[in-house]
């Protein structure tokens, strides 16, 4: 599985840290998008774009975007067809949103993590290790749900 | 200020507290600055809806001026704010706490928010306040916070873009 990193100067520390705990694991191939030095001027929307698009581009990948609150980079990668963004800030949202969800990118609270880097790679693992419950036979309804989703992106840009 | 609210039947209970915390703010203050709040459903509890369904509807009533704010409460919270944020104009942000909800307000100027179903009452207090309370912040050296908007909402004219050059290119491929 292919990963895309990406952070604005709220996220750059959390962001090294992650690629430095993913960096080598087995089946995973890290990508790093930027920012790639600290610059408190970048804007955020400019790294959303650049893992969004690649992430829809790239079979078998998913995307891990970091700004102050996940708030920003969330928006933004969901303006992007195909991208199902949302910030989760503990565990338990990112096991829901990996299995009810289909989350393809997740963004993190950069400035609430900083203090608790483990918990940082906690989220992510819990959400890369846990499976879609609409591939399951019961959970015909999160598959329905997601599809839903992605119709209403393609409605509205229709009726522009 | 007129806000419209939508839940799915995970949110169904907290949109219902929601409301008197909406009633109660709106006693509060004068009569040039009062809230307003519609129910847009579901109007009764059906644990087999869909969140899709109803994010839709607080969309179609933001883009056509019914409402100018929009609270949208499911499980997590993620299902709507997935949803709400593919629709051109809307920005909604998932407000895990105080401080994500005073940042949605000041630097994401987010219209919609949206709440998972299981916060305390005293925390979706907490919660509303710091949001409509909280300006826009366009202050002196905070330019920034437009700026990052403005490029947010080049991304999604981008892709707005993109799919009309698809559509126009198959139309005349047939």
């Amino acid at each position: 599985m292919k990963i895309f990193f990406g952070a604005d100067h709220a996220g750059y520390e959390v962001k090294k840290l992650l690629l430095r705990h993913f960096e080598g694991k087995k089946d995973i191939e890290c990508v790093d998008m930027g920012s790639y030095k600290f610059d408190d001027k970048d804007d955020y929307p400019a790294f959303a774009e650049k893992v969004a698009s690649e992430v829809v581009k790239t079979k078998d990948s998913v995307g891990v975007l970091i700004c102050g609150t996940g708030i920003g980079m969330a928006i933004t990668a969901n303006k992007v067809p195909g991208i199902f963004a949302a910030p989760c800030w503990d565990e338990k949202i990112a096991y829901f949103a990996a299995a009810h969800n289909n989350l393809n990118v997740i963004t993190l609270p950069g400035r609430r993590l900083n203090q608790k880097p483990i918990e940082a790679i906690n989220i992510v693992d819990t959400w890369l290790n846990t499976k879609f419950a609409g591939d399951l036979p019961k959970g015909e309804r999160h598959k329905r749900r997601v599809e839903m989703v992605e119709e209403i992106g393609n409605k509205y840009q229709r009726s522009l | 200020m007129k806000i419209g609210i939508v839940s799915d039947h995970a949110g169904f209970a907290e949109k219902a507290k929601i409301m008197l915390i909406l009633q109660k703010m709106g006693q509060e203050r004068d009569e040039m600055n009062t809230i307003s709040f519609e129910d847009y459903g579901p109007h009764a509890l059906n644990p087999l809806d869909d969140y899709p369904d109803f994010a839709k509807l607080l969309a179609d009533k933001i883009l056509n001026n019914e409402c100018s704010r929009g609270i949208a409460v499911c499980g997590t919270g993620i299902g709507m704010s997935m949803d709400l944020n593919k629709v051109p104009g809307i920005r909604a942000a998932l407000c895990y706490s105080e401080e994500a909800a005073k940042k949605a307000a000041s630097h994401n100027n987010a219209n919609v928010i949206c709440l998972r179903g299981d916060l305390e009452e005293g925390e979706v207090e907490i919660i509303l306040r710091s949001w409509l309370e909280t300006p826009f912040d366009v202050s002196g050296d905070s330019k920034r916070h437009l700026r990052r908007l403005k490029k947010m909402e080049e991304v999604e004219g981008h892709y707005l873009w993109k799919r009309l050059v698809i559509r126009v290119k198959t139309i005349f491929n047939r």
